[in-house]
């Protein structure tokens, strides 16, 4: 068997949790493409030094987190404060239903934890015990996660106009916690 | 019991439900696609680069290394051939040259370690203008063959003539084996240039001695002088100018020289003790050097306090195989001396520390019983001033000492 059939047997069943990830995460279609293909590139580029190939949707979605946290680490970094910086993710048109839309609107308005912690487990259907070690917290900081998170998605959702009013210090508060 | 959600819940729990449901952003196939495309890609990027990690890369670095050092050792070898034949003829190791810087040019020797620190002590104590001396490596020196340099030991005229030497008006006497060498200042014949000549005469028959260049030692067989009926102790020469270049060493008739045991001078030189034997009527000017072999006899001359053996002396071991063999691991000596002693037979032993003038200065072991067999020692002789010492193995089989220099 060859490399690309071995990747390809091991990433099939985990394709749909794993774009859901990326789209969610990004909140944007162009970006949520971005992020698939690099971390694909990545993992079959690092594809002999996986240790548990049981675990291979979690070795996507670690890659793919890094790549995300780098990618905006470096933005925050080196790039100009501009308008393009200060617009809220998620901007672009796509073919979602409105409600999906909205709640990954409202997901980009979430702390990047919370929000990675409500995706991997309402989206992404991860366990606890596995958020636990993707994120590497503890139980309880992953639930306070989870709890919090639903009660301002609740809270975004029954008010749409709370999405649009996202401040620059919320973004760098983001990008600080990330 | 079932449990009631509330409404905004309940709208949440949609909003996921619906997530689920959606379409993937990215096709599967999309995906299978980009790893055919990636996997191409690499192929590519392995067939048009050179990576520096690649197994290639390495062998042509090994093979490029490997010619590198074949070709220094080829260059190496037609350079410096004429240098390692003379070092090899000597005896020398390649790594192991001593140049001594002479008037007449460069004069290059095997030189162990303990060598080397001779002749420099030899450099700083006689203040010898035309001998610096410099560890060289494999240069195109010129070799001239010559005699070791060691400092001389210069002791009384009374121990002199305890060593057969005898003081004439004008000369030095001194027979050896039927032989009567004379050292002498003004003598027609077989005189060497400048104030040093040797003539040797037969007895009762005079004659010349052939003087030879090379560099042997005569060793002689001590039966056979006893069947001569002599009742002259003799001892093993060889003859070296002051400065330690040999002037001559004795060739005797073709029936002697059969039994004598001709080494390599540099062979034998660190067993050998020099004794300066100074110009008549000058107490500190020196004609010669004799280099003797340490005999128990001749010890027992040249110390004042000899240290006695337990039993009577015995010297046929210097022809046969030897009963005690002495090794010391490190010289020169900083704090700790150790050395292994190798004895075929059990043995009574005294171990001496004495100086080159003869005084015992340390007593490291007294009459004990050593059995046959290999036995190492270790003395602390940090309180013993630096210097140039004699380690004295004294047995009821033989005597055998080794000169060592402390730090």
């Amino acid at each position: 068997m060859t490399k690309q059939q071995e990747f390809l047997e091991l990433y099939n069943p985990s394709h749909d949790r794993f774009i859901r990830f990326c789209h969610a995460f990004t909140h944007d279609e162009h970006s949520a493409k971005d992020l698939v293909s690099e971390t694909i590139v990545k993992a079959y580029e690092n594809f002999h030094l996986i240790k548990k190939p049981e675990s291979f949707t979690a070795y996507l979605i670690g890659i793919a987190r890094r790549i995300y946290f780098n990618q905006r680490r470096r933005q925050w970094l080196f790039e100009p404060l501009t308008a393009k910086t200060l617009e809220a993710p998620g901007s672009s048109k796509t073919d979602l239903p409105t409600e999906v839309s909205q709640l990954y609107e409202a997901l980009g308005l979430l702390p990047t934890k919370q929000r990675e912690a409500i995706i991997l487990f309402e989206i992404t259907g991860f366990s606890l015990k596995e958020i636990c070690e993707i994120q590497k917290s503890g139980l309880s900081a992953v639930k306070a996660r989870l709890r919090r998170g639903r009660e301002r998605l609740r809270k975004l959702l029954e008010d749409p106009e709370v999405s649009y009013t996202k401040t620059k210090s919320s973004y760098d508060k983001e990008i600080i916690t990330c | 019991m079932t449990k009631k959600s509330s409404p905004a819940k309940t709208k949440l729990s949609n909003y996921f439900e619906l997530a689920h449901q959606t379409k993937p952003l990215v096709q599967q196939s999309e995906v299978e696609e980009l790893v055919y495309e990636i996997e191409k890609q690499s192929f590519r990027h392995k067939q048009s680069t050179f990576r520096f990690s690649s197994v290639g890369f390495r062998w042509l670095l090994l093979t490029t290394c490997s010619l590198l050092l074949l070709i220094l050792y080829v260059w190496n070898e037609q350079i410096f051939n004429g240098i390692d034949r003379q070092a090899e003829e000597i005896g020398a190791s390649k790594e192991n040259i001593l140049s001594i810087e002479r008037e007449s040019g460069y004069r290059i020797e095997a030189a162990s370690y303990q060598r080397q620190q001779l002749l420099s002590e030899l450099v700083e104590n006689t203040n010898n203008p035309d001998a610096s001396i410099q560890l060289i490596e494999k240069r195109n020196q010129q070799y001239i063959t010559d005699n070791q340099q060691i400092p001389p030991l210069k002791v009384s005229q009374e121990i002199l003539k305890k060593l057969g030497l005898e003081f004439k008006k004008h000369w030095i006497e001194y027979k050896i084996s039927g032989f009567k060498l004379m050292i002498g200042s003004r003598y027609d014949g077989l005189g060497l240039n400048g104030d040093l000549y040797i003539r040797g005469m037969k007895r009762n028959q005079e004659g010349n001695m052939t003087l030879s260049t090379e560099p042997y030692i005569m060793v002689l067989d001590l039966d056979k002088n006893k069947k001569e009926k002599s009742n002259k102790s003799y001892y093993p020469l060889a003859i070296t100018d002051v400065k330690g270049r040999q002037k001559t060493s004795l060739q005797m008739t073709k029936e002697d020289k059969d039994t004598w045991a001709q080494r390599s001078f540099s062979e034998v030189l660190d067993d050998l003790v020099p004794i300066a034997i100074p110009k008549i009527g000058k107490e500190n000017e020196y004609a010669v050097v004799f280099w003797f072999r340490p005999t128990k006899e001749f010890f027992d001359i040249l110390v004042e306090n000899p240290v006695r053996a337990t039993t009577g002396p015995n010297q046929e071991w210097i022809n046969q195989p030897e009963p005690i063999s002495l090794t010391i691991k490190q010289n020169p000596v900083l704090q700790d001396l150790q050395f292994k002693l190798k004895l075929q037979t059990t043995a009574m032993v005294n171990l001496d520390l004495i100086s080159m003038d003869g005084n015992p200065v340390k007593k490291l072991l007294t009459g004990k019983l050593l059995e046959s067999g290999t036995h190492e020692f270790n003395y602390d002789i940090s309180s013993v001033p630096n210097g140039i010492y004699l380690l004295l193995v004294t047995t009821d089989k033989g005597r055998i000492s080794k000169r060592i220099i402390k730090e």
